[in-house]
Order: structure tokens, then sequence, then C-alpha cells
């Protein structure tokens, strides 16, 4: 028997819509408040630009001439206005190209979520055209990766994605979707995560502390 | 500084305590504020550098101690009681030992440390900050604003945008020699005014940063400056301003060399300019060929009215400026060394 919290069967029991995986990836942007993204084109992101297109009155895409240009662009726009940064590439050189810009928001505190297309999940370790592990060389200079292989696990870990970037102190976030996923199908609702647990990017101020603190300021000598 | 700049700025004023603040911080609390006492770091002003080593207390907000700010980590704020205020505890005494850590988001940390602060004020303590600064003026501030000699400096140029910006331009910097004098002399009355690569130091990244700073708070005037290397590195993002029409202003400081990595060479390296020598192309015409407006300035009498052209556009703008070629930038503490050795020349 399964027991789910009040909140979990509430979404459970919201209406879906049965849309594809690259269509949920544009859906999820719109609800996160992203209206200006920036990004370049490739063979294993083509189904998200196909739906970018078919939104492109609700969500803005910028097309940069450069992968690292989208991820400095996405850090100033975060950067002036405090919002989560967003950049989309293709998968291989293309996304090899974001990992400057994520080093520079990883060690900045930055808010970003990079989105980059897979190879399909049947040829993860193929060797095949434009594959390389992001995940993997994306690791150390990501607040969080994750690779996504079937459309239903979308609006989940987009939605820890946005989460984790501007949650505590900010970071960069990858998420790589297989070209599959996007293609595949799965019946779509959206809820903004609110929580992981074990994970507590706020700590509590402590009073101990602040007392403690206010104390040697008050008591600083006076010159 | 998690949109704490108000709170911040109580805390401040109410116990006189004077804040200096690093490449990262800087527009936290307006450039004009009596207790902004500047730049710490390795090319920070003078006096915060100093003191740092003399205080009784240190007070540290969302800053995590590195290498460029402390210098020699033996020989930083030993003295001191640290207070630090951070959000990841991963950071306290990670460089620097604490004395109290107050972890949280410095927006509910500060408010609530408020009331328990004392009406203070440190006049003495400030006089001393205003005895280095002047030293520093003399020294060091005076040549880069109001040179007398031919050559441009990169600093006069900040001057003018400034006088145009009157503290509202976002400002966002390359690295380099550039980033350096438009961290320390550009005036900001707004927050999140300074967008520049701080901890990782990319070459490339105020160009295409511009284009998205711009875009997200289209209201505010974005100024780029960037040096003449950096700009190469991500110089094809001119045809996204080109198919955008983003109004970035940006103004390319040439010198035609690695300015920063030349100066250590000269610092320390006897001169030999390894590799830092750059044949640069005509800027102007390649801004042009993106269909931006573009300008060169090469004589001092020409720089006002093209930075005023410039920030009055209602377009994006390029602007070149040919800088003094081996500028370098002081004070400095040279790397390895304390807080204390910062050198003025």
């Amino acid at each position: 028997m399964d027991v789910q919290t009040k909140s979990k069967q509430s979404y459970l029991n919201q209406p879906t819509e049965r849309i594809s995986g690259a269509e949920a990836v544009i859906r999820c942007l719109i609800a996160e408040g992203a209206d200006t993204i920036y990004g370049y084109p490739g063979g294993a992101i083509m189904p998200v630009y196909d739906e970018l297109f078919k939104y492109q009155d609700q969500i803005h895409h910028v097309l940069t001439r450069h992968e690292q240009g989208a991820t400095h662009a996405a850090q100033g726009f975060a950067r002036i206005s405090g919002r989560v940064g967003v950049a989309i590439a293709t998968s291989g050189p293309g996304a090899t190209n974001l990992i400057t810009g994520i080093a520079d928001a990883q060690i900045d505190s930055t808010p970003m979520v990079c989105i980059t297309g897979q190879v399909p999940s049947h040829l993860l370790g193929s060797d095949a055209f434009q594959e390389t592990d992001i995940v993997g060389i994306s690791t150390p200079v990501t607040k969080w990766n994750h690779q996504i292989t079937t459309a239903e696990e979308i609006p989940e870990v987009i939605a820890k994605a946005f989460y984790i970037a501007r949650s505590g102190r900010p970071g960069p976030v990858l998420i790589d979707i297989t070209k599959d996923a996007q293609f595949g199908e799965l019946d779509f609702t959206y809820k903004k995560c609110e929580g992981i647990r074990s994970y507590n990017p706020i700590p509590k101020v402590n009073p101990v502390q602040l007392s403690a603190a206010a104390e040697l300021i008050n008591n600083a000598k006076s010159h | 500084m998690g949109e704490a700049e108000e709170e911040f700025k109580a805390v401040v004023e109410k116990s006189g305590v004077p804040a200096a603040w690093t490449i990262m911080g800087v527009s936290a609390i307006p450039t004009s504020h009596p207790l902004n006492v500047g730049m710490v770091g390795m090319h920070g002003n003078y006096g915060p550098n100093i003191l740092t080593n003399e205080c009784d207390v240190l007070i540290a907000i969302g800053m995590r101690f590195d290498d460029r700010v402390t210098g020699k980590l033996s020989d930083y704020a030993t003295q001191a009681k640290v207070i630090h205020f951070e959000i990841d505890p991963a950071e306290v005494d990670k460089n620097v030992k604490t004395d109290v850590a107050v972890l949280g988001n410095a927006k509910e940390s500060l408010a609530q440390i408020l009331p328990l602060l004392n009406k203070n004020t440190h006049t003495e303590w400030l006089k001393k900050f205003e005895e280095l600064s002047k030293i520093e003026f003399e020294k060091v501030i005076k040549n880069d604003l109001h040179p007398t000699k031919e050559g441009l400096t990169m600093g006069e140029v900040l001057k003018e945008i400034n006088a145009q910006s009157k503290g509202e331009a976002a400002i966002v910097s390359d690295v380099g020699q550039h980033q350096m004098i438009a961290c320390r002399y550009a005036e900001f009355n707004t927050s999140r005014g300074n967008i520049t690569s701080g901890g990782l130091g990319t070459m490339g990244f105020a160009l295409p940063a511009a284009i998205g700073a711009k875009m997200a708070t289209p209201e505010r005037e974005v100024v780029a400056v960037i040096g003449d290397g950096g700009y190469q590195m991500t110089i094809q993002e001119l045809g996204t301003i080109f198919q955008t029409k983003a109004a970035v202003k940006i103004v390319v400081l040439n010198n035609d060399f690695l300015g920063m990595v030349r100066q250590w060479q000269q610092l320390f390296f006897d001169k030999r300019y390894a590799s830092t020598v750059m044949t640069n192309p005509d800027f102007v015409t390649i801004a042009k060929g993106y269909q931006l407006e573009a300008k060169r300035v090469t004589k001092r009498e020409e720089l006002a009215a093209a930075v005023e052209e410039m920030m009055t556009s209602k377009e994006a703008y390029f602007l070149e400026v040919c800088v003094e070629k081996e500028d370098n930038v002081f004070p400095m503490i040279p790397s390895g060394a304390s807080v204390s050795e910062i050198r003025l020349e």
C-alpha cells in the first residue's frame, strides 16, 4: 500500500493533458516564469525548438552565435534581475560549449538552468553522433544535474531544477534530455517544487549567534 | 546579497561601521554613501586593505574570503574578531577562522540584528580610511582619473561614463585591467549595477552578458566595458545584438595588449612580453559590418562628446577608445603577499 501525502495526492488527482515531452519542457519553462531564454538549436534538441516555435508568443528565445554566449547572456539576465537565467543547447559540442559559462555561474553563485538535448536513450554509450556524457562532464561545476530518459520525468525534474537553481545559495543546474524523451508522450500537469527532503537551503537564524555578533560589534574599539 | 540592500544599509548606518566591498558586492551600497570606504582585494583601495589588518572586528556578509581578497591567509585579519554572515555553511571556516558565524539569509539576519545594535559612530576610525584614501588619490587615483600625459587612461573613460550615467547604468565588465578599473571607478546609485566574472574570471563574458542584462531590464542603461582581448573571444555575439536590436552600449578599451598579463610580465618577469602583444583588427569596421553605430576615439578632446553620443543613443552603440599601451593598475597586492603589503606603485 502506497501512502501519499495530501499534497502529492492532490497533485496526482489534477486534470492532465496528453502532450509530448518537448511541449512539456516549454510549458514547464513558462510556468516557472522564464519569458526570455538563450540558446542554439541542433539535432538532439530539435523537438524542443519545434515547440518553442509554436509558443513564441509566450516565450522569447534569443539565438546567440555560440552556446557560450547563451550561458553568459543567461548569467547577465540573472545577475541584473535576480531571476533564473535559462540557456538551451543541443548535444555533444553544443553541450560542452556551455561548460565555461556553467563553471562561471557556479563560482559566482548565479541562478541558471541549462537544458541540453541528448541522443536517443537506446544510443547512449555507443559514441553516437554528437554524443557526450555531459552529466559526467558538468558534475563538478553544477549545483545539480540530471539526465531525463522518459517524458514522464520532465515536469518534476524541471521543477526541481528551478528550485535548486534559485534557492539558498543560487547556482547552475543542467538537465540533459534524450531525444526520445522529447518525442515521447506524458499526461502533463505541473507543480512547482517547494522542497526537497534533506536539502536545507536556508539555515535558520540563531538568536545566540546574533547576540554574540551584536556584542562584538557594540564593544568594538572606537579608535 | 540576497536582496538585503536595505537591511544592510540600516545596519551600517546605525552601527557607524565603515563598509567595504568585493567586486561581487560593489553596488550593494551607493558609491556616494559616507560609510562606503571602497573596494578590498588585489586591486582594491589602499585604506580598506591596510585597515583590514588593524581592525578590531571584521564583519563579512555574503562573502567567501576569496584569495584575491585575502592575500596571504596567515596574515589576514589575524588580530580581528571575525563575524561571518553566510547562507552556505560550507563557507564558514573554509578560509578564515570565524569567531561568530551567523548562518541564514542575510535579509533576515541583518534585520534581526539591527535592534540589538547600539547606535554608534566611529569618526576616528573613519578618519584613518580618509587619510589613506588621500595618499591613494595622490599616488594613483589622480593619474587614473585626471591624467596630464597625452595618452588616454582607462580611468578617464569611466569618469566620462559616470558623468553620463549618474550612477544608474549597469556596468558589465570583462576580465583584466579594464575590469579592475571599472570596478574601482564606476559610480553606482542602484543595486545590481556591477556585472562581471569574478570567481572564474572568464574573458569574453561581458558582451553576451550585457545582452542578457539589457533584455532583463530594458529600462536600465547597460554599458559593457571590455578589453581588446576579451572582446575577441565572444565577438560573434555582435550578431545577436544586430538580430535582436538590444540597445547595448559597448566600450572597448584598446591597448593592443593582454594588459593584465603584460602587467605581471613587466613587474615579475622582467618585461618578457610572451604572447601578450595583440595585433588587432579595425574594430569599428567590424561593428559597422554588424550595422552598429560605431566610433573610435584616440584623443582626449574627442572623448567626452563621444561618450555622450553613445549614452544618449537609443540604439546599440560601439565605442573604441585607444588607451595608453603600458599603463598598470595600482594599488596591487602581489600574489601571495599580505594585504598589508599593498603597493601603490
